[in-house]
């Protein structure tokens, strides 16, 4: 999968666990471990909201974008 | 904040209504499949019981040359009948994931395809046998029934709706 989910350093640099950020977010433990291990499909706006003010960050630090081996490089915008 | 999917463990009257129609309906198939079986070994039999059997089918109108092919029809009967009981237990099946409030799992894809398959199947055995029996007498008959196809298409349609669907639910299952 092209993005990948960086909660667990962001919860080690925060020194939560991922039960605390489960209950805080309002998402089950077993949602929050679908996300971490990259089985999600999709993420709601409200839970990555949820997600960046309980852990004070941006969805950036979370959220990052690693190309596929096999993808095609995107044509340059001036051709 | 994120909703769970929640599924209903109560399905629709109409639901209800079809698992018990179709519970009757295969008790009703296998019995009428036992007794043409029944009729079909019979036919087979030597001795004066099957002559006596073929004639009182001839008597009441049954239109067949010999106790041979009257055996034969009866078995081809047979086949059919297992076909319908075998797309009868399947849509069992199907109603029985809609009334435990989720339709839409992998199995029923494959339980939808298998129906369409086995009904095709068997209107080509019919369409076949009854051409070839045709063959022996003055007019040749393809007994094409466009609703019977018609029936395949749509099934074959609905399964592919369904495979949409379970995908869908899928996606939903793991959007967090």
């Amino acid at each position: 999968m092209g993005i990948k989910v960086n909660l667990d350093r962001v919860l080690l640099d925060r020194g939560m666990s991922l039960t605390d950020l489960a209950e805080r977010v309002g998402i089950t433990l077993a949602n929050l471990s679908i996300l971490k291990t990259g089985k999600a499909r999709a993420v709601r706006f409200t839970t990555l909201e949820a997600l960046c003010r309980e852990l004070n960050c941006q969805p950036a630090d979370i959220l990052v974008y690693e190309p596929d081996a096999d993808a095609e490089p995107l044509k340059d915008a001036a051709e | 904040m994120s909703t769970a999917i929640v599924t209903s463990k109560v399905g629709t009257p109409l639901a209800r209504f079809l698992n018990i129609i179709l519970l009757i309906l295969t008790g009703i198939f296998a019995l009428t499949a036992l007794a043409v079986l029944a009729v079909g070994i019979a036919m087979l039999l030597p001795g004066t019981f099957s002559g006596q059997v073929f004639d009182e089918f001839v008597a009441s109108g049954v239109d067949a040359l010999t106790p041979r092919g009257m055996a034969m029809s009866c078995f081809l009967a047979v086949l059919l009948l297992c076909a319908y009981l075998a797309v009868m237990t399947l849509l069992r099946r199907i109603v029985g994931t809609l009334l435990a409030g989720d339709p839409f799992v992998p199995e029923n894809i494959s339980r939808l395809r298998r129906i369409w398959l086995v009904i095709a199947a068997a209107e080509i055995i019919r369409l076949v046998a009854k051409l070839l029996l045709s063959l022996s007498s003055d007019e040749v008959i393809l007994d094409l029934r466009a609703g019977t196809w018609f029936l395949v298409f749509v099934i074959a349609a609905l399964a592919e709706v369904f495979r949409h669907g379970a995908e869908l639910r899928r996606d939903a299952e793991l959007t967090v």
